[in-house]
């Protein structure tokens, strides 16, 4: 009875002690797994937030030069209609004659927008095609 | 009660104590598994975001060429007023 008492004590010890190093080492294998993905996660949002840093004050200068340009625009379609309209009339008041200057003038004026300043292309100043007309 | 009767009820207890602690340890290891799935699941996440905020440090580069564009109407509005004469209200 004695023996079978110390064999039955060892065993229960045996299987104690198994089942919590069975236990733990599972336990410590999921800790060391999340211990590694949290910290991936952690150097991703700090690149995250490296990368968001300068969202704050650019939109915000973004927004600035937005409103200027809107209200630029709005002034520019006015004055176009407006000189679209003057370049008709000097147009219909200088006839045909106008000829091969206007023409040119005209190229330089809508090419880059500064030929058409007055006093730098004469001819794209008075002929009809200087904003582009309708008859070109 | 013989020293065995007391021998043999420790030995049912202590079996007792090694389920529970065996309950309790397989808990405690559903737990940390929903903890690291959790991790995964964030890490998961984590990389999309990063892929869809990989360019936004290319918006400085975006508020400089809307300076040009800025300019450039500035300078076609200025353009249009010298060559109508006129103000718009």
């Amino acid at each position: 009875m004695r023996t079978l008492l110390i064999l039955l004590t060892v065993v229960e010890i045996v299987l104690l002690l198994g089942a919590l190093a069975f236990y733990l080492n599972r336990i410590g294998a999921s800790l060391r797994r999340t211990s590694s993905l949290l910290a991936k996660v952690g150097f991703g949002v700090r690149a995250i937030e490296s990368h968001c840093a300068p969202i704050g004050p650019v939109v915000t200068t973004i927004n600035g030069q937005l409103a200027t340009i809107s209200g630029a625009l709005e002034g520019v379609a006015e004055l176009a209609t407006r000189a679209g309209d003057g370049a008709g009339v000097a147009g219909a008041g200088a006839g045909a004659g106008a000829g091969a200057g206007a023409v040119t003038g005209a190229g330089a004026g809508s090419v880059d927008g500064r030929g058409a300043t007055p006093g730098v292309t004469p001819g794209a100043q008075q002929g009809p095609d200087a904003w582009g007309s309708p008859d070109v | 009660m013989s020293t065995n009767g007391y021998w043999a009820v420790s030995l049912v207890l202590g079996l007792v104590v090694c389920l529970v602690a065996v309950a309790l340890l397989e808990v405690f290891y559903r737990h940390v598994r929903r903890i690291e799935r959790g991790a995964d699941a964030v890490w998961v996440t984590g990389q999309a975001v990063a892929r869809n905020t990989a360019t936004t440090w290319m918006l400085g580069q975006t508020s400089t060429r809307l300076g040009l564009l800025t300019e450039e109407a500035l300078r076609h509005d200025e353009l249009l007023r010298g060559a109508t004469g006129r103000e718009v209200s």
